[in-house]
């Protein structure tokens, strides 16, 4: 029994470049954030010292394993934990909203794993950094838990919102709607918003948060800039029009945490992307044909050659195909084929 | 021409060439390239047609004599270094057909490796400045040039080009192209003497050629050019080389990027037809592969030279600026070829080393002249 084409549903390439802009708003927010929170105002620099981690591993009291979308130890006694939901949800269904602030209320306790010596801070702050057109409906869903344990916090929780505006110039501001934060001083310059040149952002080349970007776009980010260096010097085979490539999906991960993540480090920040986030694109390339399976696990050979066109979009609708066929294939009803169906 | 053959080092072939008067079609011809390694060194492996290297004292000298369709191509190309380091020139007494056959052919296989120098409309009217001066008694005229212009799209031809002969100065000639929005490819110029008596005295003034891809040509007085323009020439190419090497992100410390910056004259990117026009043109580059992330309000796309496998993310934040970030593999070469087809076709800007200074905030260094 073979499926109709007809029955697939159309590529939408638009559709692929908004959960791009979406993931890419994410990281730009929160390199936004880290910025801000590590700016000295009075010597109009970055400080460096101020130790931060993204997607970073903390335990709660009774050892659970909590992972803030952002940490930071902005002083030796107190911290900042802050997740992200670029977009928070649009209504309470399935209890999505009250979710979210059941996750915040996780890190309403007394957290281990910062930078220090026994691993705690003092006090610290939560922060929900969402998009500014959201943040309206997640203060108010805070101010409807009042009376519930879910709305009530022994911390400062506050909310802030981030936009991204074009002017002149493209920014991405952040601003606090409401909750205080230890540092008044800070606290006080968020609620007056904060513009951060958008290039400024983009230079610090960070393209990952710890949450599964579009695979398309992950692909595209490793077949343009990552798989050519790893083609130099590499024979080319010029009857199958393409350069093998060994690679270990460990060696993909490493180099994209490198140069457009997070590294992982002895002090508990686990690396952004992840390993399973890398072993998926390639596993994609492999039912692309445009990889295959090496000797060993997360071993692949990459069959790299350079492509015409837009590569995103070729990317995207490989994907696309291949999602559609796999929902189809788990659509269609299973039967013992029969000696007739030949016939 | 067997006279130059026999030069045993560098300054014997130029005082030769020095000495030395063409006729139509011959002009001394010379290109001015980038490379990190000697050009004849770059040669070994990647033939277009065969080519018979010698090297002598100070410099290579390589022979071609081969069949091309129904034409037989042959001739001889002196590779010799200039004073910068990474500059290089090629030169050929030939004529037109067998520079664009063979030479120019051979140039287009050894890039990446040999870096070519594009001049931007101001560099070549320096250039010409430059020019005006080498022959105190006689006046430079501009004989003719060859210029293009990008038609809008939509209409089936891609350029307006032109070759045209003149008489008109200088400064005539580069200003009307830019009122009609024109840029050079060449120029070719000659002297004439100020008076009937001192166009007498000399009757061999040259004619000359620059072209904005890093040739020059000329017909005599090969000294006087190679001290003035072809150093010249050799300094700017030399300038750019530096300021395109090193932005692989690989090769920076802690893997910063090394960002460029173009900036306009004036808001260019003010709308949303001028992003997509924009994009348009920058899919349509030859030899490279470009992906569309995001194209309004903001433009960010990833831009890869298919002919060496190098990369750039391409962003427009503001209304006046494309900001190149060079990624893992990242050669002069492509770079250059880059900012070249942006200023071709879009429009020229000033090119800017962006650093990174520890407060996160950019602060431009040490821009090259353009």
């Amino acid at each position: 029994m073979t499926t109709s084409p007809k029955t697939m549903m159309a590529y939408e390439h638009q559709s692929l470049l908004r959960e791009i802009d979406t993931y890419k708003d994410t990281v730009s927010a929160i390199v936004a954030f880290i910025h801000e929170c590590r700016w000295d105002q009075n010597n109009r620099v970055v400080n460096g010292t101020i130790p931060f981690g993204v997607g970073r591993l903390m335990r709660n009291a009774h050892d659970d394993q909590l992972t803030p979308d952002i940490v930071i130890q902005r002083h030796p006694t107190q911290g900042v934990v802050a997740e992200v939901k670029t977009t928070f949800p649009p209504d309470n269904t399935n209890n999505r909203r009250d979710e979210v602030f059941q996750q915040l209320k996780s890190y309403d306790v007394e957290l281990f794993g910062w930078w220090s010596l026994n691993g705690q801070v003092e006090r610290h702050d939560i922060v929900l950094l969402t998009h500014d057109s959201h943040v309206v409906d997640a203060t108010d869903h805070f101010v409807g838990l009042a009376g519930k344990e879910i709305g009530r916090f022994e911390r400062n929780l506050a909310f802030v919102g981030f936009y991204r505006s074009e002017q002149h110039h493209s920014y991405i501001t952040l601003r606090k709607h409401s909750g205080d934060l230890l540092d008044h001083e800070f606290s006080s310059k968020l609620r007056r918003s904060v513009p951060i040149e958008a290039r400024h952002i983009e230079q610090q080349q960070k393209k990952f948060y710890d949450g599964c970007p579009p695979i398309p776009y992950l692909l595209s980010l490793m077949w343009t800039f990552l798989f050519p260096t790893y083609a130099e010097g590499q024979q080319r085979d010029a009857r199958r029009g393409f350069t093998p490539v060994e690679v270990t999906s460990d060696q993909v991960t490493t180099d994209l945490q490198r140069y457009y993540g997070f590294e992982p480090d002895a002090h508990g920040n686990r690396g952004i992307p992840r390993g399973e986030w890398i072993e998926e694109a390639l596993e994609a390339l492999v039912s692309f044909r445009m990889a295959q399976r090496g000797n060993g696990p997360r071993r692949f050979v990459i069959r790299y050659k350079g492509l015409t066109g837009d590569v995103l979009e070729r990317f995207g609708r490989l994907f696309h195909e291949r999602r559609e066929k796999e929902s189809q294939r788990r659509r269609a009803p299973t039967r013992q084929p029969t000696l007739f169906d030949n016939l | 021409m067997k006279e130059l053959l026999a030069s045993q080092n560098q300054n014997e072939l130029y005082e030769k060439l020095a000495a030395l008067g063409c006729e139509k079609p011959l002009q001394i011809r010379v290109l001015v390239a980038g490379s990190h390694e000697p050009i004849a060194e770059l040669i070994s492996g990647r033939l277009p047609f065969p080519l018979a290297v010698q090297r002598k004292a100070d410099f290579f000298q390589a022979s071609f004599d081969y069949e091309a369709g129904q034409l037989r191509l042959n001739g001889d190309i002196f590779f010799c270094r200039a004073r910068f380091e990474h500059i290089s020139y090629a030169i050929s007494v030939c004529s037109r057909t067998v520079w664009e056959r063979s030479i120019m052919r051979l140039a287009r296989v050894l890039y990446p490796a040999l870096i070519p120098v594009y001049f931007s409309q101001g560099e070549m009217l320096d250039l010409l400045e430059r020019a005006k001066t080498l022959f105190p008694n006689a006046r430079l005229r501009i004989s003719g040039h060859t210029r293009k212009k990008r038609l809008k799209s939509g209409t089936r031809r891609k350029y307006e080009s032109s070759r045209t002969k003149t008489e008109r100065p200088l400064e005539v000639v580069f200003k009307e192209a830019q009122e009609q929005n024109f840029w050079f490819q060449s120029v070719n110029f000659d002297y004439l003497g100020e008076s009937r008596e001192v166009e007498e005295h000399n009757n061999s003034l040259p004619s000359a050629t620059i072209s904005k891809y890093g040739a020059f040509f000329c017909t005599s007085d090969f000294d006087r050019f190679r001290y003035s323009i072809l150093q010249e020439m050799a300094q700017i190419g030399e300038r750019k080389v530096d300021f395109f090497s090193n932005r692989s992100r690989r090769f920076v410390e802690r893997y910063q990027a090394r960002p460029i910056s173009i900036t306009f004259e004036g808001p260019v990117f003010s709308s949303g037809e001028d992003n997509k026009h924009f994009i348009g043109l920058l899919r349509k580059m030859p030899g490279a592969s470009c992906s569309v992330l995001h194209g309004n309000p903001y433009v960010h796309l990833f831009v890869k030279d298919r002919l060496d496998d190098s990369g750039a993310e391409l962003w427009v934040l503001k209304e006046d600026e494309v900001l190149l970030i060079p990624q893992l593999k990242a050669s002069e070469a492509a770079l250059k070829r880059m900012v070249n087809y942006i200023f071709e076709e879009w429009r020229e800007g000033r090119i800017d080393n962006l650093a990174q200074n520890d407060d996160g905030l950019r602060t431009p260094v040490a821009p090259p002249r353009d």
